[in-house]
């Protein structure tokens, strides 16, 4: 017997986002819509210097606060490293969940308040008195690696470590002779500054003791599964103690995955057994949460007169700030791609990941792989304006193709730069000669 | 959070709960004062409002009473002068104009101030009201002092009076609306025949309050103006600023957009200003 | 610090409530009476997230102190929602039109562009852009916003010609 084949009801079909009604009556529920009998609220104190040794914290004048509960130090916190790397196999593990001896940049926390109110909390927060060394401190990347620099890390220098390498490294081909051969040799720098994820909804949770001596975590992370293991590390606690809870997300963008407010927050909650209110200011979200790096991007190829890069050198240093976050495996990425979508016979790329006394840079949108895209899709105009050769072409003509090899050995596959570019001209309205049009990601036709 | 708040009914009550306690601290449209008392900045102390002290409000006798309390808004809706609507346009976003009051504007040291620029080519003068009676003082004389009005006075008014010349007023920043300014310059000329008898350059957001350039006005003064005259005029006045750095721009933009931005100024105004 | 009672109108039913000296009308509405569709995404006054009316105009209720409304109506998101779970056609044109991805934005954004439609029913794009420059979205660019105001305007003088 046949079966009548039904209309499709979902594919082919508009379908209405299920959460959006609630974002347009107002009644999705957002972290700091919740709000619990005897929820207390928490505030962090920060560095207010870039590079210092601990020295002492004095809570005397803080706790005259009218509604001060408590605070947490370092001595409070069971596993005090924040390891958001370990969970995928790279370390160092460097960064304190609160600091212990030392501080890196303005705004590291260095210790936590609890109070009734937020106001009570701000006002305690600000009441703690710092006992600071200051320290040198480094800002600029390429300062960052001199001799005599500051030292920011514990291990005593301001890179991270690749395999014994103090960069990542791809190496393909012979770039020295490449660009003996080259007609031009076409250089830029390309400066990125720190991007802000500036989500209009700030970083929080609400850590909830329940009787039955689990904790539950209501939290904005984009990362929740993550959220909690790390909770359960920094506390030296079973994951089946806790309970996290989210998934609604007011803006993330790579901003919400650094599992800051739990661990100290789910921590409050256990130390003074109340629900415990850690949301982020819009100024500790502006300037103390991670950015996306700022990347230094050298870029020197040797091209052919007729438009052919045959080499190209990148080196770029990409500041992480006082700790690694995600930027280690940001510059993996960074490495791969630096050399662009396009077919190079010789390549050289070294990309440093370099610690500096800012805040940590961190995850955001294709963090590592814009950052190059941006410096590549510039010299590549600088490329198309001194050789005076029309800019689709110089990229069609480059472009990689479906069996070219990319610099880190892979053999190319679906690849579609081509037919994008193709497309991308007619929506423009931009007129491509025959060639060019004739061209395609399944041969090499006009390409040398 | 604050101890409490007094909504004064004149401008008199306010200065008297003013000068009776001196930690006291006065409110206008609290644009800038609300996020600090969220944050816990003014727990235990009295804020003193203005908001039903009677000091908002137009009125026009020749020139100008601005009242201290006036919205934004009002000013940038404005026909006459149209450098002032102008200015007043470039304040915040259209939401926050209805809110942010004229007499916060001309008191506040940079981000806010865009007023000013235009205020000190208009020869403004400042309504103040303090233990003593009222008294007014040009503006440019009281951004002399720091805070331009006195602990226990009150800014009742901006007094624009009606003067020759037209403003034109340039503005750099890197936003068109909502975006705090990088340079704000304002220029009038008034001349006698073909010589200038009268000009003023105020330059906003380069330095923490809106300067006169004298030197520069002084240079124009007697000339044509004509090419010569001024670029006199632009070297002096941006050879006397200290551009400051902060997160809209650094000293060094700063500098280069105050060349460019007071040259336009001059120009335009020059070429009779825009009103 | 003694808390007062303040009285006011409120999505077109009296209310009166505690509140502290200069507590923020974004903290009254959102924190004392329960309506959470009003956020505080800066508590400064950049943000708009807060974003209600006051009679009719407005405002950034973060920075408003609640004894400013005393005696006044306030309208918030909720009271922009009609009864029984239609939604509005200013509601309607953002859901449809992907104008609210993560949401935050959309209570402060829906209730400004409101403002403007009940004064201007016609509204060009600069006049858009100019009523929401206290708003800020970061998901969706901002371009669908326009869009959805621009859809809900024709829907609703379609409507008004229809009742007339």
């Amino acid at each position: 017997m046949t079966t009548q084949a039904k209309p499709f009801d979902v594919i082919g079909r508009s379908q209405e986002r299920q959460e959006a009604r609630g974002h347009v009556t107002g009644d999705t529920v957002f972290i700091d819509d919740l709000k619990f009998p005897r929820m207390a609220h928490m505030k962090a104190v920060r560095s207010p210097v870039p590079h210092a040794k601990v020295r002492g914290v004095d809570f005397s004048e803080a706790e005259k606060v009218p509604g001060y509960i408590g605070h947490l130090t370092h001595e409070d916190v069971p596993k005090n490293t924040y390891t958001i790397l370990t969970l995928i196999g790279v370390e160092p593990d460097e960064e304190k969940v609160l600091a212990e001896d030392r501080v890196r940049y303005v705004g590291e926390p260095i210790a936590v308040v609890v109070a009734e109110t937020e106001q009570a909390a701000f006002e305690a927060a600000s009441k703690v008195k710092l006992d600071l060394e200051e320290l040198p401190a480094v800002f600029d990347v390429e300062e960052a690696l001199k001799e005599d620099a500051p030292v920011v890390t514990h291990w005593g220098t301001n890179y991270f470590v690749y395999e014994g390498h103090e960069c990542r490294r791809i190496r393909y081909g012979d770039t020295e002779k490449a660009k003996q051969e080259a007609d031009h040799i076409i250089s830029g720098r390309y400066q990125m500054s720190p991007i802000e994820h500036a989500p209009v909804e700030t970083t929080g949770c609400i850590a909830k003791p329940e009787a039955d001596g689990r904790v539950t975590v209501y939290t904005n992370t984009q990362a929740i599964f993550f959220s909690l293991d790390n909770t359960a590390i920094i506390l030296q606690m079973p994951t089946n103690k806790l309970r996290f809870i989210g998934g609604t997300v007011g803006g993330g963008f790579g901003g919400k995955v650094d599992v800051i407010v739990e661990p100290l927050a789910t921590l409050g909650a256990l130390k003074f057994n109340r629900p415990i209110r850690y949301v982020y200011t819009r100024e500790e979200e502006m300037q103390v949460s991670s950015t996306r790096s700022a990347n230094r991007i050298y870029i020197t190829d040797g091209v052919t007169s007729d438009g052919r890069i045959i080499s190209r050198e990148v080196t770029t240093y990409e500041d992480a700030g006082a700790y690694s976050r995600h930027t280690p495996y940001g510059v993996t990425k960074h490495a791969a791609n630096a050399a662009g979508p396009y077919t190079i016979p010789n390549v050289s790329i070294d990309v440093y990941c370099v610690y500096t006394n800012r805040p940590p840079s961190s995850a955001m949108r294709g963090f590592g792989v814009t950052e190059a895209s941006f410096a590549i899709e510039m010299q590549m105009d600088r490329i198309a304006r001194e050789l005076n050769i029309d800019p689709w072409e110089l990229r069609l003509r480059n472009a990689y193709r479906n069996g070219d090899e990319r610099p880190y050995r892979k053999i190319t596959q679906d690849a579609t730069l081509v037919e994008t570019i193709q497309a991308a001209a007619e929506m423009a309205g931009v007129e491509l000669s025959a060639e060019l049009r004739a061209m395609s990601s399944n041969d090499r036709e006009g390409v040398n | 959070m604050v101890a409490d708040y007094v909504l004064a009914s004149t401008p008199e009550e306010a200065a008297e709960l003013l000068a009776a306690d001196p930690a006291a601290i006065v409110m206008g449209g609290g644009t800038t004062l609300m996020p600090r008392a969220t944050r816990g900045q003014l727990n235990g102390r009295r804020v003193v409002g203005l908001a039903r002290a009677g000091l908002s409000g137009i009125a026009r006798d020749g020139g100008l009473r601005i009242g201290a309390m006036t919205p934004v808004r009002e000013v940038a809706a404005l026909e006459e002068p149209a450098a002032l609507a102008e200015a007043a346009r470039a304040v915040g976003g259209a939401t926050l104009r209805g809110q942010a009051t004229v007499g916060g504007n001309v008191l506040m040291e940079r981000p806010y101030g865009d007023l000013v620029p235009v205020l000190l080519a208009l020869d403004a003068e400042l309504e103040v009201l303090g233990s003593g009676g009222t008294r007014r003082v040009p503006l440019v004389e009281a951004l002399k002092n720091d805070p331009p009005v006195g602990a226990g006075e009150i800014l009742t008014a901006v007094i624009v009076p009606d003067v020759d010349g037209a403003v034109s007023y340039q503005r750099c920043s890197r936003l068109a609306t909502g975006s705090p300014s990088i340079v704000a310059v304002a220029a009038r000329v008034r001349r006698e025949g073909d010589a200038i008898a009268e000009a003023r350059l105020a330059i906003g957001a380069v330095e923490p309050r809106a300067v006169r350039a004298d030197a520069a006005e002084e240079a124009l003064v007697g000339t044509s103006g004509d090419a010569d005259a001024v670029n006199a005029a632009v070297a002096a006045a941006t050879g006397a600023l200290n551009p400051v750095d902060d997160v809209a721009a650094s000293a060094w933009y700063r500098g280069r957009m105050a060349e460019l931005f007071v040259r336009r100024a001059l120009t335009e105004a020059l070429e009779g200003g825009r009103g | 610090m003694t808390p007062r009672a303040i009285t006011f109108e409120l999505n077109g039913e009296p209310v009166t409530t505690l509140a502290e000296p200069l507590e923020p009308l974004q903290a009254v509405v959102h924190d004392r009476l329960g309506l959470t569709g009003t956020k505080a995404g800066c508590r400064q006054g950049s943000c708009g997230s807060c974003t209600v009316q006051v009679d009719g105009e407005p405002v950034l209720s973060c920075l408003v102190p609640i004894e400013h409304v005393e005696g006044r109506s306030v309208r918030t998101i909720e009271g922009l929602t009609p009864e029984g779970g239609e939604l509005s056609p200013l509601q309607a044109a953002f859901h449809e039109g992907f104008a609210t991805q993560c949401g935050f934005c959309s209570p402060g954004m829906i209730t400004a562009a409101s403002a403007l439609l009940e004064r201007n029913p016609n509204p060009s794009r600069e006049e858009i852009i100019e009523a929401l420059s206290n708003n800020v979205c970061r998901c969706t660019g901002i371009e669908p916003i326009i869009q959805a105001v621009q859809d809900a305007a024709a829907r609703m003088r379609a409507l008004e010609e229809a009742a007339a």
